[in-house]
């Protein structure tokens, strides 16, 4: 028999052992050519895909069964505008519920801030549990090896205040995003003089892989006490003061985005207008 | 054509199949949950373009496919990153060892080394549960192509299995 009608007939065999297994993940065995006998035992592991994935949430479930019955119903049933208006009007309380740009945001309030081609959202709440957070691997790269591994150009400040150096760069990979994902996914920037006085820069890619970009920023924070929209360098940008409610401000963020990066500067140490002088020479 | 009704049960019956086969195409569980929805969405928007109701599983895991083709298509990502500057994100703490978990890393890992067409094969048969010619019918192949492509690939994760 030749090679090529061998190798099909011995696929067809293969195929059925797998059927049956699929049917009965403990079947035992079909007699199968000896070379072929351990493909069995692989196919026995995929077998168990199923189990190890886990059961259909109920939640989806339930949405899932509902579009099917909903779509029944309006296969019997004409149009109501009267439901349609319902609609539209929760749509809208939705909408308003959103502190639209510009706006001062007040703690407890959610804040979207569009900068162009994304937005950052801005929540206020406990912080977070590990189980809440994605997992994250933090690496401590010189700035030439951050520089090898990432897909973009580091930009940097070109004016600090004095005494102030590069003391640190840290990239972030997160494990668990789709493996097509560059990471480390993004790196952080740590400037600081002798005192201890620093602040960071973090740089996010808006662009990732070839078909993804950041569509939104996600800013947690415990407590806030202003967020508003300023201007970096033409840009806009969303200047966030944190604070611990006694009115003594403890850190301020600005986000930006730079060309294909979004950028986020961030210090406790430092007042609004050096903040902002800081973010201007970044290049 | 049967009626509406006659879809229900199937609709039920092929949702955990069209979910493991979406989980076995993406990563992340809330994804794939996103995607089956919407596969099943255009399935009934879709219902009037079954002829055959005999076909019905085949019909519905080429959406499957068109949806998450579509995904990958058009993804845009939400960066679900807690950045609070006042809390520096911490290390987690090192994930639980759990058998199961590390058993299906080891299976995405290797299925991630074969073609594409290998891996949706895998994921139709293990993941979907479907035979040579339902897979053959949903990929637009013969079934014993489907055969021949799925014993190769068979044999390619087994041996990068063993490796483990």
């Amino acid at each position: 028999m030749k090679a090529k009608e061998l190798e099909r007939v011995r696929a067809e065999q293969v195929s059925q052992a797998v059927d049956r297994l699929i049917r009965d993940p403990e079947a035992m065995p079909v007699p199968l050519d000896p070379e072929d006998a351990g493909l069995v035992d692989t196919a026995r592991r995929l077998a168990h895909l199923p189990a190890l994935l886990g059961p259909v949430d109920p939640v989806l479930e339930r949405q899932v069964m509902s579009r099917v019955q909903g779509a029944k119903q309006r296969r019997k049933r004409p149009f109501r505008p009267v439901w349609a208006a319902a609609g539209v009007a929760a749509a809208l309380l939705l909408v308003l519920l959103i502190t639209p740009l510009g706006q001062t945001a007040i703690a407890g309030f959610l804040g979207v801030f569009h900068l162009g081609r994304t937005q950052v959202q801005v929540t206020q709440g406990g912080t977070p549990t590990a189980t809440a957070r994605a997992a994250v691997v933090r690496e401590t790269l010189s700035l030439e090896d951050a520089q090898a591994r990432l897909p973009f150009a580091i930009p940097q400040p070109a004016y600090l205040p004095a005494g102030y150096d590069l003391q640190q760069v840290v990239g972030y990979t997160y494990p668990d995003l789709p493996a097509w994902l560059p990471q480390p996914f993004f790196v952080e920037l740590l400037y600081a003089d002798a005192s201890g006085a620093s602040c960071t820069l973090r740089v996010y890619p808006i662009t990732v892989g070839e078909e993804a970009s950041i569509a939104q920023l996600n800013l947690a924070t415990t407590s806030f006490e202003e967020a508003k929209e300023v201007q970096v360098q033409g840009q806009p940008a969303m200047l966030l003061r944190l604070g611990d409610g006694s009115g003594r401000s403890a850190w301020r963020e600005i986000v930006w985005e730079y060309g294909d990066l979004i950028l986020a500067l961030s210090a406790s140490d430092l007042t609004e207008a050096e903040l902002l002088q800081v973010a201007g020479s970044v290049q | 054509m049967g009626q509406a009704d006659d879809y229900t049960d199937l609709y039920r019956e092929y949702l955990p199949r069209i979910l493991n086969f979406v989980r076995l195409r993406v990563d992340g569980e809330d994804l794939a949950q996103d995607l089956a929805a919407a596969v099943f969405e255009r399935a009934v928007a879709k219902q009037h373009t079954l002829r055959d109701p005999a076909a019905f599983g085949a019909w519905l895991f080429r959406i499957a496919r068109n949806v998450v083709a579509g995904y990958y298509r058009k993804r845009r990502l939400t960066v679900p990153l807690d950045h609070a500057s006042a809390h520096p994100v911490a290390n987690p703490s090192p994930p639980e060892a759990v058998m199961h978990q590390e058993e299906l890393r080891q299976v995405r890992e290797a299925l991630a080394q074969l073609s594409e067409r290998e891996q949706e094969i895998i994921q139709l048969k293990f993941g979907g549960g479907l035979g040579n010619q339902e897979i053959a019918e949903v990929m637009g192949l013969r079934a014993g192509h489907v055969a021949v492509i799925l014993y190769r690939a068979l044999r390619k994760l087994r041996a990068d299995l063993e490796k483990e």
